[in-house]
C-alpha cells in the first residue's frame, strides 16, 4: 500500500542526473523528433510541415529562455 | 508486463499502471499538486503508480501516451493555414506551449522515470485519442462484445467515434471530424453561460433543468446541420475557436439575444432557457449516434466515453429509450481515463493480451484505484498534530456515522482508496441527510461555497435503487440520471421563474428534497458491498434507523479545489468549512472539539474559482 500520506512526508523527488546526461537525452529526442516530423510527412504527403517545423524550432532556440510560460487558452489548442 | 499509461498536456493529466491486463493503480495528477484540472505532466501520479505497483528499476515494460501529439500538432497548424491572417494572435500564444512542452512528450517521459528510479523501456507508444478512450470504455466493461462511442471535444482530428469491441480486440468503424464537435459545441454554449471551458460544463448540465427549450429551432436551424447518423456540420460562422481566443462571436451573441454572460454575475432566465436547449440538443444528436451505433455494430451493449459521457442526462435518455439492452460507462471517462484506456489499448491490441468477461463485473474496481492510507499513518498524524479524535470499533463504524447524519450533521467521509475520475463515490465524500429540505443549501453555500442552484447527489443501497427512482439496474459510478419515483415526489407551488430562484431551490419536491432537483431527477450512486464494504454499511444502518437507505454524497472539497487526497488535504478542508465531523478510516474527529485553526490570510483566493 502507498503509504506516504502528507505531501511534506514524500520524499521530495530529487534529479540526481548528471547535466551532460541530460544534453544528451534531449539531443537524442530532438533527433527522433526530427525523424518522427519526417516521417509523418512522408506518410500523409504533407511536405509543408517539414520548413515548418525547422523554422519554429530555430524560433524556440532563440526565445527558449524567454517567457517562462504561455498564458492559459484553449486546450484544443 | 507492467505497462504505464499517461495523459497530459491538456486538462486533467493522469497516471495508470496495468499489470498483465491488470488494473493496479490509476490517479489524476490535479490530485497530489492541489491544482485543479493540472495539465502538467503528471509526475507525482506517475510515482505514485509505480509504488503502488512496486515497479522495480528495470521493470517497465512500456510507456503509452494517449495520442499522437504529431498529428494533433499537424491539425493545429493546418487550421491556423485555413484561417490566417486571423488567428494569429492565438497562433502566438499556442505555439510556445507546443515548443516548449508537447512536442517534447517522449523526453519528458523518460526524464521523469528517471527522477523516479526506473529505467526508460524501449516501447514507447502513442495510440489515437478516441482509440483511448473507446479501449477505457470496452476493455474493463463487462461484456464479452460491445458497440462503443466516444464523443468529447477534439482528439487529433477526431471529435466523436463508433468503434465495435470484440474480446481483445477493437475496430474502429466511423468517425466526426474537426471542427465538427459535440463536446466544442457544449463548450461553446458553456463559455458563452459564463462558465469555464473545460471545468464548468456540468454546471451548464445542471442549470438546464430551471429553463425551457425556447432556442432549440435557433441552434438547429442556425447553428447545425444534423443528420440521421447523429452527424452534424457546424456552421462557423458562429464560433470563434478556430480564429479567436474564445469559443463563440458577435454573431453568436445576436442570435441569443446579447453578448456572453460575465462569470460570477446572476444567472437569468435567458441562461436557464440556453442551458436548457443546448442539453435537448445534445440528448438527441447522442441518442441518434447511439442508434446508428447499434445500426451498425448489431450489439447490444453499449460502452461510452470521452467528456460528453460524463453528460449523465444524456446518459440517462440512451437507457430510458431502451436503445441497448446494456450500457458501461468508463467513470474516468474525460481525457484523464485516456490514460487507462491506452495502457489497456497497447496490452490487447499490441500484445494480444487475454481478455476475460462474464458480463455482470467490470474490471475498474469500482474506480476505487488511487492512494489509500494506512490506519497507523493516519494515527500518527493525528497525535503528532494533536487533534482530538476517537477511534470507532469496527463493528459500530456505521452505525455510528448513521446516527450523527441522522441528527443532520454534515459528514466528511475519508477511507480507503481515492476514486479514479471526476466523481467522488463515498471514500473522499461529504455526506449528509438526503431527507432534510435545508441540506442542499447548508451545503452549497457553507461547506462547498458554490453557486446555490448546483444539485446534489444521492448514494443508495444497490438492492433499493427502484424504491427511489425509475431505474432498475447499478449505477455504480453517478454517470445516469434518473427521475425520482413518481410515488415519492410532491408537487410543486413555486412557479417556474429566475425571480423566485431561491424558493424554487427550496421547495420539497419528494421526501427525500435534497437530492430531488428541479425536475424531479437526481444523479443516482447505487452502493453495492462488493466494491466499497465500509460506505455501505453506513447507508444500510442509515437504512435501519430511520427507513431510508439513501444519503447524500458530493464531493470532499470546496469549489475550485481538486477532491482532496490525503488525510492532511482532508483536515484542512474539515476546518475551513462548516462540516460538523470528519472520518479518517476509523477515527471520527468532531468539529467542536478541534484546536482553534489558524491560517494567514484568506484560504479562499487559494483556489481559482471553476
Amino acid at each position: 500500500m502507498f503509504t506516504c500520506y502528507s505531501i511534506k512526508r514524500c520524499p521530495q523527488i530529487v534529479l540526481q542526473v548528471p547535466l551532460k546526461e541530460l544534453d544528451m537525452i534531449f539531443f537524442k529526442h530532438l533527433g527522433n523528433l526530427l525523424k518522427e516530423f519526417a516521417g509523418f510527412a512522408w506518410k500523409n504527403k504533407v511536405w509543408w510541415i517539414v520548413p515548418m517545423v525547422l523554422v519554429l524550432l530555430l524560433l524556440a532556440l532563440l526565445i527558449v529562455t524567454g517567457q517562462t510560460a504561455a498564458p492559459f487558452i484553449y486546450t484544443l489548442f | 508486463m507492467n505497462i504505464l499509461g499517461i495523459s497530459a498536456f491538456y486538462h486533467d493529466s493522469a497516471a495508470t499502471l496495468i499489470c498483465d491486463g491488470e488494473i493496479i493503480a490509476a490517479a489524476q495528477e490535479e490530485r497530489f499538486t492541489r491544482i485543479k484540472h493540472d495539465h502538467n505532466f503528471p509526475l507525482n501520479a506517475v510515482k505514485y503508480c509505480l509504488a503502488e505497483g512496486g515497479v522495480g528499476k528495470t521493470e517497465l515494460d512500456a510507456v503509452v501516451f494517449y495520442d499522437k501529439p504529431i498529428t494533433k500538432f499537424a491539425r493545429i497548424m493546418e487550421t491556423y493555414f485555413s484561417v490566417a491572417p486571423k488567428g494569429i494572435r492565438s497562433f502566438m500564444m499556442a505555439m510556445p506551449l507546443w515548443l516548449r512542452e508537447k512536442l517534447w512528450i517522449p523526453m519528458d517521459i523518460e526524464k521523469s522515470l528517471l527522477k523516479c528510479g526506473i529505467d526508460m523501456p524501449k516501447e514507447i507508444y502513442f495510440p489515437e485519442h478516441h482509440e483511448s478512450h473507446a479501449a477505457s470504455a470496452f476493455f474493463p466493461s463487462p461484456f464479452e462484445s460491445a458497440a462503443v462511442l466516444t464523443v468529447d471535444g477534439v482528439g487529433e482530428w477526431t471529435t466523436s467515434s463508433i468503434a465495435h469491441g470484440r474480446g481483445n480486440k477493437l475496430e474502429m468503424l466511423s468517425d466526426m471530424h474537426f471542427p465538427h464537435s459535440l463536446g466544442l459545441l457544449y463548450s461553446a454554449f458553456t463559455y458563452f453561460t459564463g462558465f469555464r471551458v473545460n471545468s464548468g460544463e456540468y454546471k451548464l448540465m445542471g442549470l438546464a433543468p430551471y429553463g425551457d427549450p425556447v432556442y432549440v429551432d435557433v441552434i438547429k436551424d442556425k447553428l447545425l446541420d444534423i443528420r440521421d447518423d447523429g452527424s452534424f456540420r457546424m456552421n462557423m460562422d458562429y464560433f470563434g475557436y478556430l480564429d479567436g481566443l474564445v469559443m463563440t462571436n458577435k454573431k453568436f451573441a445576436d442570435l441569443f439575444g446579447g453578448p456572453a454572460r460575465d462569470a460570477e454575475s446572476d444567472v437569468t432566465k435567458r441562461e436557464m432557457d440556453i442551458a436548457k436547449s443546448i442539453q435537448v440538443v445534445t440528448e438527441e444528436i447522442v441518442l441518434s449516434m447511439a442508434r446508428y451505433a447499434k445500426e451498425i455494430t448489431g450489439e447490444n451493449n453499449l460502452c461510452l466515453a470521452g467528456g460528453v459521457a460524463l453528460n449523465c442526462v444524456a446518459n440517462g435518455r440512451i437507457l430510458q429509450e431502451k436503445i441497448f439492452d446494456n450500457v458501461w460507462i468508463q467513470p474516468a471517462a474525460g481525457d484523464a481515463g485516456g490514460a487507462l484506456g491506452a495502457a489497456l489499448a497497447i496490452w490487447h491490441i499490441v500484445k494480444n493480451g487475454p481478455r476475460t468477461s462474464d458480463n455482470i463485473n467490470d474490471k475498474v474496481s469500482g474506480s476505487y484505484l488511487g492512494p489509500e492510507f494506512m490506519a497507523a499513518d493516519i494515527k500518527e498524524y493525528l497525535d503528532e498534530k494533536g487533534y482530538s479524535y476517537e477511534k470507532m470499533p469496527v463493528e459500530n463504524r456505521g452505525a455510528i456515522i448513521a446516527k450523527i447524519l441522522d441528527e443532520q450533521n454534515v459528514v466528511g467521509h475519508f477511507a480507503g482508496r481515492m476514486e479514479f475520475g471526476p466523481r467522488a463515490l463515498g471514500n473522499r465524500s461529504i455526506i449528509g441527510d438526503a431527507r432534510s429540505p435545508k441540506m442542499q443549501s447548508i451545503m452549497n453555500l457553507k461547506i462547498k461555497y458554490r453557486e446555490s442552484f448546483r444539485p446534489f447527489a444521492p448514494s443508495c443501497l444497490e438492492e433499493s435503487v427502484s424504491d427511489f427512482f425509475e431505474l432498475d439496474e447499478p449505477s455504480p459510478y453517478m454517470l445516469l440520471v434518473a427521475p425520482v419515483k413518481k410515488s415519492r415526489c410532491i408537487e410543486s407551488k413555486v412557479k417556474r421563474d429566475a425571480a423566485e430562484m431561491k424558493e424554487w431551490i427550496n421547495e420539497a419536491r419528494s421526501d427525500v428534497p435534497a437530492i430531488t432537483h428541479v425536475d424531479y431527477s437526481a444523479r443516482v450512486q447505487t452502493v453495492s458491498p462488493k466494491t466499497n464494504k465500509l460506505y455501505y454499511d453506513i447507508i444500510k444502518a442509515f437504512e435501519e434507523l430511520t427507513g431510508l437507505g439513501i444519503i447524500i454524497n458530493t464531493s470532499f472539497n470546496v469549489r475550485g479545489e481538486p477532491i482532496v487526497c490525503t488525510p492532511e488535504d482532508a483536515y484542512r478542508c474539515f476546518m475551513r468549512t462548516e462540516m460538523d465531523y470528519l472520518v479518517l478510516g476509523d477515527y471520527l474527529l468532531e468539529k467542536t472539539k478541534q484546536p482553534e485553526w489558524k491560517e494567514e490570510g484568506d484560504w479562499r483566493g487559494e483556489f481559482a474559482l471553476d
